[in-house]
């Protein structure tokens, strides 16, 4: 479910394919709620006097006074809105909730508060049901079309709304019948009469009764009770609806039964399915370390919304560090059925529930590496999702987490990124699966050094360019590759050393065999833009492998066909190459894989970007190496090897430089070095693939390497402190002939972030730095805390595509033209203005869209986001979210959104578009320069191209909970 | 930096002053404020590795749970670091002399097995963090930077 502040609301199951209510953009969500999910029109009699109040809703506003409240459950379960009408002394409120049995359940309460006898006559229900068999693409394209298929039946003998199509919508001349429908019932509201439509409802304003419908064809489907309602001084009434898609015959005839019979029994199995639907989602939380008692409510709630939301994406381990041996096998199976078949003594020999750690003991002790890399990788994870959501809509999201018997299932699936993000917060929890983490990690990036786009249960996925999609791009983003690592790497030393030594030489280790090919370092340099050639040659021979071996035909394979494996020592020092082949001295690393890393809001930096976020992280990944690897000769593959030797002595070549600073020229000649050095091991390994034969890498040599790195990184990060201690975060890098030169832009505060994480600076300079920080453009007062770029003023549209004077005087051309033109308009612009649209792939500098601010907005005077403790909230006891006075002001601001349905936490790549109004507005105000990569992903062998998802709540979760306390943002 | 929500998990045990090293759980709550322990007792619910359990706290107390295992804070007086003790399932009590756990008992704690049934810590009003104070001194340099 994904609810507006203003009621206005999609929802439903798995995937916006099984939708309820349509799913559409959050823009439109906000514009439904008329016509679109709950409605209640309420006809008051008092004293003789009959009044009509519709609770909510746009209509009538100004009419009476009004006070609307917006309140949340902390576990994110429960929402529930109130309005309060002053004049009319009466209360409606409505609160929905997830239930794994029934569905969607919209609780209504109403409450006379005036102190005096009233009889109302109600209309209360959802509108717009969709029926089952509705994709999100119908809805988008050909929702007219499909009103004309919609049938809504009345069953009479239980009440039961069934919303289905009368047949699939298909142009193919063939027999479809739709055999599965949405149902809709009421609890407790008995004696109503039941409206399949919206129709009526003019006429009931008007005063007229409505008549039941039994039978609505070719219109919008709608679940609505009239009732009268009698209510003494003070009294509640309450009563439910309750909706669910999908719904076959059994389920649809178990329903109607139910209602036919003891209806009683009914609403206590509701009622008794919210609570443990409530429960058990409490216990997913608690055994992630999610429940703490404190005396600062406000931080221990905070505390549950994050860890919450770490596993819904991320997943968790739902039975400690245990493993199913069965679905352990299932696991081998799908990645290498060679593997599965050649070890059936070793599955055989396993208890049907073994600790994760001893299997990985047994596993080991078998010395097949294949088979101890696949017990590693093995990690039972339950809960993750897909995220996407209407504010996010080129993420499709897909919440899967149970099995037909109703467990959860065991699987994980996500962005490279937010996957191993969450893995570090969830691996606290779960420490005896981080050495798992590393190696799904390490079997992740591929033998040129990066990393995938997706990574699931069944192993990496890909992007794959689409021919005239314009919107399908490939590339390598790269972000967060070395920071995660890093963290993993940490976590695991933190929590068993010795375990992480043992692991650190263990030939075990996989690589990605992604079919990308990046180009050569003179072609990169020839068009930086266009960096990676996709093989689709190799790309239909893995698809076709994995149909017939398994997954891990996506791994790289020596001469043999055998799956490479090499050691975590030379994976760590191999990330470390690719990485240092791309190092500009003093401007970072080059970010050439037609990828910007970390954020499409550095699309502009493609191809010329230079990061000082990933120096920084290198500074403290070497850091970690030199410790780690200290006196140890390593024995890594031949072309590493050389590929470390041609680093190293281009490394050496300059290290006089490194006393003083690099001019352009020495700049690019130390870059040239590095570069080709690169590109001479892309070609070995894309010609002859790693040939299997080891070289022994000398402590001596390994150590004076790793040293002559740091010094460069160093320098690097040292040449990019601004006066203001601040650091730069980007670069952008201008290449003329034999000249490199560096651009600054503005400050970020990613920039600084790395830098204090870098372990570079002493305590005084990151005081200085974080001094700077708070005083400078970045800190933003209103809420404490801090935004990722300076609020800039960008140039307006007459600023832009001009021509300065000195470059039109310079033009014979133009200049020819200008004085031909003796009119008025060139000569008093002073300035000529191109008429030609400038090289839109290749925007200049100055045009980088820079977000103004990830933090949100709140509406006007709903400043405070709702925190509630109980799963099972009184409605009376909550914080809540208040708009008080006038009613022209009692209605959520679309603002306010930002506090409820659409809070954004950053949770990836894709979502680090800021939420606040004024961001969004200038992020709509710069959509004709936007690229969003809304790339498909696809899944050799699944034979379907998906796009990119991340997760989002859409069943149990109806909002995400708001940061309790502004305060706190500024420890983000 | 992208991923608030884990930072801010992370951060969490930083500001409660869980601390790993070298395969040992430890606590040192120098960042926590004096505000975060329960003015009141209570006695929640909690779920740990043996189940649904009450969790008896009393005033001054906090409490939390490290690879589920309840840890509860205690205010003491005196001394300039926490002393910890482990509650095992079977109802004996490791203490020990610093803030750190033993290897042997952190394993147990960090393998989930369910032998350590409560982590108790005295945490020394001394170590607490001084929010009054930290406010203070930000708001004098607040006032010398603009002056």
């Amino acid at each position: 479910m994904f609810v507006a502040s203003n009621g206005g609301l999609t929802a439903g199951r798995v995937d916006a394919d099984g939708a309820l209510f349509p799913y559409v953009t959050q823009d439109r969500l906000f514009e439904s709620v008329e016509h679109t999910g709950p409605k209640t029109l309420l006809r008051v009699r008092r004293n003789g006097h009959a009044a009509l109040w519709e609770p909510f809703s746009e209509r009538g506003r100004g009419v009476y006074r009004v006070e609307r409240t917006l309140a949340k459950s902390v576990l994110g379960h429960a929402v529930v809105f109130e309005e309060v009408n002053l004049d009319l002394g009466l209360t409606f409120a409505y609160e929905w909730r997830g239930s794994d049995a029934y569905g969607f359940v919209r609780t209504a309460w109403l409450t006379e508060t005036a102190s005096a006898p009233c009889v109302v006559d109600v209309v209360d229900g959802l509108q717009n049901l969709l029926p089952s068999g509705v994709t999100a693409a119908m809805q988008g394209g050909m929702s007219n079309l499909v009103d004309a298929y919609k049938r809504s039946e009345l069953e009479p003998r239980s009440g039961l709304g069934i919303f289905a199509l009368s047949s699939i919508l298909t142009d193919l001349a063939e027999p479809s019948e739709s055999l599965r429908a949405t149902t809709v019932f009421a609890l407790e509201l008995a004696g109503g009469r039941r409206l399949l439509s919206s129709r009526q409802l003019d006429a009931f304003r008007h005063g007229a009764t409505p008549r039941e419908e039994a039978d609505v064809r070719g219109r919008r489907g709608a679940f609505l009770v009239h009732a009268e309602v009698a209510l003494e001084p003070g009294a509640t009434r309450r009563w439910r609806i309750v909706a669910d898609v999908a719904q076959d015959h059994a389920r649809v005839v178990a329903l109607v039964n139910a209602l036919a019979g003891d209806v009683a029994a009914l609403e206590a199995r509701v009622e008794d399915d919210l609570l443990r639907s409530a429960e058990a989602l409490e216990a997913l939380v608690a055994s992630a370390d999610g429940v703490q008692w404190t005396g600062d409510q406000a931080s221990a709630d905070h505390h549950l919304a994050s860890v919450l939301f770490n596993v819904m994406r991320g997943g968790l381990f739902v039975d400690d560090h245990r493993v199913r041996r069965d679905d352990l096998r299932a696991f081998v199976r799908t990645r290498d059925r060679a593997a599965h078949a050649g070890h059936g003594a070793f599955f055989a020999a396993l208890p049907e529930t073994a600790s994760y750690p001893e299997v990985v003991e047994r596993a080991a002790a078998s010395a097949a590496p294949d088979l101890e890399r696949l017990c590693r990788s093995y990690l039972p994870l339950a809960f993750s999702r897909r995220h996407g959501d209407p504010s996010r809509p080129w993420n499709r999201f897909t919440i899967n987490v149970r099995d037909d018997a109703g467990r959860l299932r065991l699987d994980y699936q996500g962005n490279w990124r937010d996957i191993f993000q969450n893995w570090e917060a969830l691996a606290y929890a779960f420490p005896g699966f981080v050495n798992g983490m590393l190696t799904v990690f390490l079997g992740a990036t591929t033998a040129d050094g990066y990393n995938p786009y997706r990574v699931t249960r069944d192993g990496i996925e890909w992007e794959v360019p689409e021919p005239g999609h314009a919107w399908a791009n490939i590339g390598y983003w790269s972000d967060h590759q070395v920071i995660y690592l890093q963290k993993l790497l940490e976590t695991s030393q933190r929590f068993d050393p010795a375990a992480l030594e043992a692991l650190l030489e263990r030939r075990i280790f996989s690589h990605a065999n992604v079919p990308y090919r990046i180009a050569s370092y003179a072609s990169m340099l020839a068009d930086p833009y266009d960096t990676i050639h996709f093989d689709v040659d190799l790309h239909r021979r893995i698809d076709a492998a994995v149909a017939s071996e398994g997954t891990d035909a996506r791994l790289l394979r020596d001469a043999d066909g055998a799956v490479v494996h090499v050691s975590m020592a030379e994976k760590l020092l191999l990330l470390l190459l690719v990485k240092l082949a791309n190092l500009v001295p003093e401007g970072g690393i080059w970010m050439n894989t037609q990828r910007p890393e970390w954020n499409d809001a550095n699309n502009a930096l493609v191809g010329k970007g230079l990061s000082i976020v990933t120096t920084a992280y290198l500074y403290r990944s070497v850091a970690f190496l030199q410790t780690m690897l200290a006196g140890r000769d390593v024995s890594v593959s031949r072309e590493v090897a050389a590929f470390l030797d041609d680093v190293d002595g281009a490394l050496r070549a300059h290290t006089d430089a490194l006393d003083g600073s690099f001019d352009d020229r020495r700049r690019r000649a130390c870059m040239d070095d590095l570069g080709a050095a690169g590109s001479a091991y892309r070609e070995r390994l894309y010609e002859h693939g790693l040939s299997g034969e080891r070289s022994d890498v000398p402590g001596t040599t390994l150590a004076g390497f790793l040293e002559r790195a740091q010094a460069y990184l160093e320098h690097t990060l040292r040449a990019n402190r601004r006066d203001d201690a601040l650091y730069h975060a980007y670069n952008v890098l201008s290449l003329e002939e034999d000249r490199a030169g560096v651009r600054h832009l503005s400050e970020m505060l990613e920039g600084q972030v790395a830098i204090l994480s870098s372990g570079l600076l002493t305590a005084e300079e990151s005081l200085a730095l974080l001094d700077s920080l708070r005083h400078g453009r970045l800190y933003r007062a209103d809420q404490h805390s801090y935004v990722l770029y300076p609020d800039r003023d960008l140039p307006g549209f007459l600023s832009k595509n001009r021509v300065p004077d000195e470059r039109v005087a310079a033009s014979p051309l133009l200049t020819a033209c200008s004085s031909a033109a003796t009119g008025a308009s060139w000569s008093a612009t002073s300035r000529a203005t191109c008429a030609s649209t400038a090289r839109s792939a290749t925007p200049r500098t100055s045009d980088v869209r820079w977000p103004i601010s990830r933090a949100r907005s709140r509406g006007a005077s709903s400043s405070r986001p709702t925190a509630r403790r109980s799963p099972a909230p009184s409605r009376r006891s909550s914080t809540t979210t208040r708009s008080r006075g006038a009613p022209a002001r009692s209605s959520p601001t679309r603002g306010s959104a930002a506090s409820t349905g659409t809070w954004s936490r950053s949770c990836c790549s894709r979502c680090r578009r800021p939420t606040s109004a004024p961001a969004r507005r200038a992020s709509r105000a710069s959509a004709s320069r936007r690229s969003r990569p809304r790339t498909s992903t696809c899944a050799p062998g699944s034979g379907s191209t998906r796009p990119p998802t991340s997760s989002a709540p859409y069943r149990s979760t109806p909002t995400r909970t708001p940061r309790p306390t502004p305060a706190r943002s500024s420890r983000a | 930096m992208t991923g608030q929500v884990k930072e801010d998990v992370l951060a969490r045990l930083g500001e409660l002053g869980v601390e790993v090293r070298a395969g040992r759980l430890g606590f040192a709550p120098e960042l926590l404020p004096r505000s975060e322990f329960l003015p009141e007792s209570a006695a929640p619910l909690v779920w740990t590795l043996a189940g649904r359990e009450t969790l008896a706290l009393d005033p001054d107390t906090l409490a939390f749970t490290v690879c589920q295992v309840p840890v509860v804070y205690r205010l003491a007086g005196g001394g300039d670091a926490a002393r910890v003790a482990a509650v095992l399932r079977d109802g004996s009590v490791r203490a020990f002399e610093g803030a750190f756990l033993d290897l042997a008992t952190s394993h147990e704690v960090f393998g989930r097995t369910g032998a350590v049934a409560r982590i108790e810590v005295d945490v020394p009003v001394e170590v607490l963090v001084d929010v009054a104070g930290a406010a203070r001194s930000a708001s004098t340099t607040t006032a010398e930077r603009a002056s």
